[in-house]
């Protein structure tokens, strides 16, 4: 009797798991080695990108979304630019290893290992838009799925320090150039945070100023 | 010798002048009504209150987004993330219940729980206790402060005389001064700007209201 009731739970969890990944239309990949290599292609050569992004957070006990926008700017290597401009204004500048943050009119300047928080978070999201984020198989199981548009990797952290904040986390790659489109990282509450990165431009030149801490 | 003792005596008498309460000057208002009007922050609806927020805590500095949600007439929510949607807690109050929802490692120190907790509930008026409450004048000014005493400590709320609204709440010991928060008002009557000054520990919180979200 224990172990029907033990199988069936097994089986009501991965049925509720592989609801959840097709619920969106998607199925799993087809190909994920053909996949790897072309991300891999695309993030060797990618040299720069520049985004706006709408980021929607979901909460259980709020019925509204929590929506803001701004724009985002990567560089290699590690120079990373996150500006939000509605309905606030804060500005984070990544530089080798120094980190910058103005928040309304306060400057604060610190060192990135200093912080391993804010690390770990922007690691995670940089390592999302370069692509770089499958290199890390040692922190995620990763899974890969796909539909008509996007290529979408779900990664489930291991470590008992990232899973006390994020339970999952799923990528979607536009098929049509490998870009990262969506990032939607599922807290273990269920509440979830929704960026969308929107006029993209890879590749374009980027000034070296954006990234300057002063 | 004698002089170290007279520098040494100077120095805590302005060291203790920092924070000494002012409130032996104090005196009860006779004769008149104790009205407890709602918490500063969400008064009528369930609807939310987002906030940006700063803290400063022994030189580190934390930024991020603080909500406030009344979930119905007993239980409030507040719950702090980071800018890109990471939540580091998520409280709850109810009455004088207190429930840890959500909690980042880093802010799970016992100390630090307990210290959120006590400015929340300040803010939030969670432990209010009308038999507790009276009201009181400060010197010869007309203000009336509502005071409520919790075991070893004072709760001073100010309110403006115009408009009736909450501007500055003061947690006393009986001779010290442990925290301060201003809270200014917008045109809605919303309360748009909380800053919350610790004097005896290194905690510095502001938080600035977003427009409706």
């Amino acid at each position: 009797m224990n172990k029907i009731i033990k199988y069936s739970s097994f089986l009501g969890v991965a049925c509720i798991i592989s609801m959840h990944c097709t619920a969106g239309g998607f199925r799993e990949m087809k190909d994920t080695s053909r996949f790897i290599r072309q991300l891999n292609a695309m993030t060797n050569s990618l040299k720069t990108i520049e985004s706006d992004f709408v980021q929607e957070k979901n909460m259980a006990m709020l019925e509204e979304k929590i929506i803001s926008k701004g724009t985002f700017c990567f560089k290699k290597t590690g120079m990373i630019r996150w500006q939000y401009n509605e309905p606030y204004t804060y500005l984070v500048i990544i530089n080798n290893n120094k980190v910058l943050i103005k928040d309304e009119n306060k400057i604060n300047k610190f060192d990135m290992k200093s912080n391993k928080v804010f690390r770990k978070v922007n690691e995670l999201l940089t390592d999302c838009m370069q692509g770089t984020v499958l290199s890390k198989r040692t922190e995620y199981r990763v899974s890969f799925y796909e539909n008509e548009s996007f290529f979408i990797v779900k990664l489930l952290p291991l470590s008992k320090n990232m899973k006390e904040f994020i339970w999952n986390i799923l990528i979607y790659f536009d098929k049509k150039d490998f870009s990262v489109s969506k990032i939607d990282m599922v807290e273990p509450s269920g509440d979830n945070t929704l960026i969308s990165f929107k006029n993209k431009k890879i590749n374009q030149p980027v000034a070296d100023e954006k990234f300057i801490i002063k | 010798m004698k002089n170290l003792l007279l520098s040494s005596l100077l120095l805590f008498i302005v060291l203790c002048s920092c924070s000494i309460a002012h409130h032996h000057r104090f005196h009860i208002a006779e004769g008149e009504a104790i009205t407890i009007k709602p918490h500063p922050i969400i008064q009528n609806d369930t609807s939310a209150l987002l906030y940006k927020a700063g803290i400063r805590f022994y030189g580190k500095y934390f930024s991020g987004l603080f909500l406030f949600k009344k979930m119905n007439d007993t239980t409030q929510r507040v719950v702090f993330s980071s800018e890109t949607g990471i939540t580091f807690f998520d409280f709850e109050f109810s009455g004088e219940q207190f429930n840890i929802r959500q909690c980042f490692e880093k802010f799970r120190s016992k100390a630090l729980i307990n210290t959120f907790r006590k400015d929340l509930s300040m803010i939030l008026m969670t432990v209010i206790h009308p038999a507790h409450a009276e009201l009181v004048k400060y010197k010869k000014e007309d203000q009336l402060i509502l005071r409520i005493k919790e075991e070893n400590e004072y709760f001073y709320y100010y309110t403006d005389n115009h408009s009736g609204y909450y501007t500055r709440i003061e947690n006393t010991s009986k001779c010290i001064k442990k925290v301060i928060v201003l809270l200014d008002k917008n045109a809605s009557g919303l309360t748009s700007h909380i800053i919350i000054r610790h004097k005896d520990i290194n905690l510095y919180i502001d938080l600035q209201l977003i427009p409706r979200i």
